[in-house]
């Protein structure tokens, strides 16, 4: 890449970034009950022991710091490990058009979870750690399982990846039908709306976690940004080049099944994130992933704490989950795509 | 040198070759001719250690591939396969120098890198186009960026290198063909080792030092090519009848003409 061409990759990301902090901001002082910039600022100040001369009222510091901050900031993160893990599958798959919900990887994340869930009800509320580490072994399960299906061939079309997806989808979807007869009616309830996606449940703890799993994802994929961009030339001609492909795969899908099962465990299954973003990214900025990933890391938690906003304010007081909303939003741009695809072919 | 020693291929319950032995020496260009089916590109897949050979052995400069590592490999030998899918708008510029990244050692490419980049994309004849995005190329024209990719891989080595070349001409119009063939003889001068699998057998005969010629999975012969491509070989191994003219004006110069 020309040296012109990184100078314009910083500013990218630059502006990326800073869009990413004033969202947040914007996110956690909009609401039912609203803040403003001045009072957010004095009740951060105030919890890390600093006083000013700013009233605000102790529901209002309730609200930012046990409410709304982690909610937005744990929306921010699902929104990066989604951006990135689709821009990474899309890469590992070499088609545009792969997506962590769309080939099970979501689905898979989420029965492995909701089995936890229900079966081990007592063990799940004592044992944070529990929910995510299922959903990271189903959701990487799934991923190894779609590869072998698709992605032996080097000439794995989109058609055998969907169907591929379809098949995983119907038998999670199977999987989670059974637990949701199984379970009793409070599970249920928690299941329904879990399985919708919501960042409702957000607290510091959950927050915790999905930072860890979602840092450590991000920094690995953007280590193999290269090696991703040799990659797209083929499996074959990569190992020629002299990587090794199945190592690569190998890093990819747990990586990958990392960020999405943090995700799928504490805000369900958001779909879409992962196809809309890198399709944004490499409009704007190309497809080389040295920039798609860092930004797509970005762009989707730009875009997931937007989402969250709206759901939280279309029909306020209540909430739509959040998953509904980029589904009623991914999908037209997925079928618009499908489209435009098919008439390049 | 490049070598096969008695390798045979098998998948599943099929034999896709059997019991070959060939070597490639740097400074030749040979050509892979025979049937479809025959073999060809299974045996150029066995040579570039990307097909595992169920019995026999490959040795590039008399050490297995198996014990060479995948890094130094790639700066001894480029591979350029029948097909290349890619599916992302890259540049044409930026498909080439990701042919250098064995030579990056993880890195950034250097100037070195990028007037290489140009120099290959000038030889193949693609440099006005290496602002375009690859995938909005025609078929021709993405041959040749990919050949492009392959050359810059060994471009300057100073040791011997080898390309395996599969059907590098197949999508390419009259003069393409020749010139991209001329520029791969060039290569071989420079110490590198040149395999082609072709079908255009006047081609083979033109540019080709030797010929290997494949059918059902095994070598029928091998050998300098204007002695090896006889009527009566050609009859039996591809089924049709032809004659081969020597051209008057230029001496030696022959045609293979089928029907």
């Amino acid at each position: 890449m020309p040296i012109k061409q990184i100078k314009h990759t910083n500013w990218l990301l630059a502006l990326l970034a800073s869009s990413l902090m004033a969202i947040i901001f914007l996110a956690v002082s909009v609401g039912v009950a609203p803040l403003s910039f001045r009072q957010i600022i004095a009740i951060l100040l105030d919890g890390s022991g600093f006083s000013s001369s700013i009233e605000f009222s102790p529901q209002q510091a309730v609200i930012l710091l046990d409410l709304r901050l982690p909610r937005v900031l744990l929306g921010a993160f699902v929104g990066a490990g989604l951006g990135i893990s689709g821009a990474a599958i899309q890469g590992v798959f070499r088609n545009p058009l792969a997506e962590p919900s769309l080939i099970g990887v979501s689905a898979g994340a989420a029965l492995a979870a909701a089995f936890v869930m229900v079966v081990t009800t007592d063990l799940v509320a004592t044992h944070v750690w529990l929910l995510p580490i299922a959903a990271f072994l189903g959701g990487g399960l799934v991923t190894w399982l779609v590869y072998q299906i698709a992605g032996r061939s080097n000439t794995a079309t989109i058609g055998t990846l969907l169907l591929a997806g379809i098949a995983i989808n119907a038998m999670a979807g199977a999987g989670l039908g059974l637990l949701s007869y199984l379970a009793d009616a409070q599970q249920l309830r928690s299941l329904i709306f879990w399985m919708l996606g919501s960042l409702d449940a957000a607290n510091w703890s959950s927050l915790g976690f999905t930072t860890l799993f979602v840092v450590v994802a991000v920094y690995g994929l953007i280590r193999l940004a290269r090696p991703l961009n040799i990659f797209s030339l083929g499996e074959a001609e990569a190992g020629h080049l002299g990587l090794n492909p199945a190592g690569l795969k190998k890093q990819i899908v747990v990586l990958v099944a990392l960020a999405v099962g943090a995700s799928v465990a504490v805000a369900g299954i958001i779909g879409f994130i992962g196809l809309v973003v890198p399709h944004l990214v490499r409009l704007i900025a190309g497809p080389d992933h040295r920039l798609l990933l860092p930004a797509s890391a970005l762009l989707g938690a730009i875009l997931l704490v937007l989402a969250d906003l709206a759901a939280r304010l279309i029909i306020a007081p209540a909430e739509l989950p959040i998953g509904i909303l980029t589904a009623l939003l991914g999908a037209p741009f997925f079928l618009f795509l499908l489209l435009r695809q098919r008439r390049g072919l | 040198m490049l070598e096969a020693k008695n390798i045979s291929v098998e998948a599943g319950s099929a034999t896709l070759l059997s019991g070959v032995s060939v070597s490639l020496n740097p400074g030749e260009v040979v050509a892979v001719v025979g049937p479809n089916g025959a073999g060809k590109s299974t045996l150029l897949k066995a040579l570039s250690g990307e097909q595992k050979v169920s019995r026999g052995e490959v040795c590039l400069e008399n050490k297995s591939l198996t014990d060479w590592s995948r890094q130094a490999l790639a700066k001894k030998r480029a591979v350029l396969p029948q097909q290349s899918s890619l599916e992302f708008p890259f540049s044409v510029r930026d498909v080439v120098l990701m042919g250098r990244s064995p030579h990056l050692e993880g890195g950034a490419e250097t100037e070195v890198d990028r007037i290489i980049v140009r120099d290959a994309l000038t030889e193949t004849e693609v440099v006005h186009l290496e602002d375009r995005i690859y995938t909005t190329l025609s078929g021709g024209e993405r041959q040749r960026v990919q050949l492009a990719r392959v050359l810059v891989q060994i471009w300057n080595n100073i040791d011997s290198s080898y390309l395996l070349l599969d059907e590098p001409v197949s999508a390419l119009d009259l003069a393409h063909q020749h010139s991209i063939l001329k520029l791969v003889q060039k290569f071989a001068k420079n110490r590198v080792g040149v395999l082609i699998v072709l079908h255009d057998l006047n081609l083979a005969l033109r540019y080709c030092d030797d010929v290997w010629v494949l059918r059902d999975a095994s070598l029928v012969a091998a050998g300098k090519v204007n002695i090896t491509l006889t009527e009566e070989l050609i009859e039996e191994v591809f089924d049709i009848q032809v004659k081969i003219f020597t051209q008057k004006e230029q001496v030696g110069r022959q045609v293979i003409v089928a029907g």
